[in-house]
């Protein structure tokens, strides 16, 4: 086999996991799909240290989260604006959570539509929500590590997490009592 | 604060994103990247002499090596003809012709300072503040018949 084989080979085996990190990143399927096209670029130009390693999809995720925060870092300024401005600002403030039916979610959501909801109400996330909620259940990063990644405090990295949990909670409770009604 | 609840939100949640399957990449992806990569790999000019072909690079570097001895060549024919010698003589006579406007010149500098250092402190100033005056009127004077100029228009 080529390497121009081997590299196609490469591509096709990990496109969909280079993809779905962009995809839950960015949230846009074009620009997800820009940032996989140079990741893989980026990984044909190291093709040399990285052909042969068992390290590869690990090597590509990482890329793959770094270019899209590399991306998004461009929008930053504008989504933390709005994040603050709509739930009062405050970078360690803590809010008490109201559950009104929140475990029967899990419940009901637990085949592939249902995986489908969970997947379209992610992207709905605003994205100072999606972006922290995505590097720490996703990508299993620690706060200090997104805090770092993202430039922001851990405070708000936090709150972040947290306002992103219970709205991609009430999103599904709305979605579902739609589908059921 | 609830903190079970919060916990028990989060281990929902950490359960629900983490079982979601990979997204289907688009069909368009592959293709694109190969003929990107095929773009980038197609020998081009303008990229580096180092990431051309073997080939390239060989033919490149005898064709540079020829242009350069026939130059060498050439160069060297061209010093041994009379016409050659004849603008070197040339060349020589205006270099000389230079260096006696030189020391004409180095004279004349010297003449200057020579009465420069005769005419003392008090002449100096003299001769700088007039020198000053006639400056700033100029000055003073452009500037004044510019603005009638404009104001006219």
């Amino acid at each position: 086999m080529s390497d121009a084989q081997k590299f196609e080979a490469l591509v096709l085996n990990y496109q969909n996991m280079v993809f779905s990190t962009a995809m839950r990143l960015v949230a846009n399927q074009a620009e997800a799909e820009d940032i996989s096209q140079e990741v893989f670029l980026r990984a044909h130009s190291h093709w040399s240290e990285i052909a042969d390693s068992p390290t590869v999809g690990g090597w590509l995720r990482t890329v793959a989260t770094n270019l899209s925060l590399n991306h998004l870092s461009r929008y930053r300024s504008r989504w933390t604006f709005f994040s603050e401005l709509f739930t009062g600002g405050g970078e360690d403030e803590e809010r008490e959570i109201e559950f009104e039916a929140s475990t029967d979610v899990e419940a009901e959501v637990t085949s592939a539509d249902h995986r489908k909801l969970v997947e379209q109400a992610l992207q709905t996330l605003p994205p100072a929500q999606r972006v922290p909620l995505v590097l720490y259940h996703m990508e299993d990063l620690q706060y200090d590590e997104i805090a770092a990644r993202l430039g922001v405090s851990m405070g708000k990295v936090k709150t972040d997490i947290h306002r992103g949990r219970e709205a991609l909670r009430r999103k599904l409770e709305k979605t579902l009592r739609a589908e059921a009604a | 604060m609830k903190p079970q609840l919060d916990a028990k939100l989060a281990a929902l949640v950490d359960r629900q994103l983490k079982s979601l399957p990979e997204l289907a990449a688009p069909l368009t992806l592959a293709p694109r990247v190969m003929a990107a990569i095929a773009a980038r790999t197609a020998v081009s000019p303008a990229r580096g002499w180092q990431t051309w072909s073997l080939a390239l690079r060989v033919a490149s570097f005898a064709c540079l090596a020829a242009i350069f001895l026939g130059l060498c060549f050439g160069g060297w024919h061209v010093t041994q003809s009379s016409a050659v010698t004849n603008a070197t003589q040339e060349v020589h006579g205006l270099l000389a012709l230079l260096k006696t406007l030189t020391s004409v010149l180095e004279a004349v500098l010297g003449a200057l300072v020579l009465v420069v250092k005769q005419l003392g402190p008090i002449w100096l100033s003299l001769i700088a503040a007039v020198v000053l005056a006639g400056w700033i009127s100029c000055l003073g004077l452009g500037t004044a018949f510019a603005r009638l100029a404009w104001s006219r228009r």
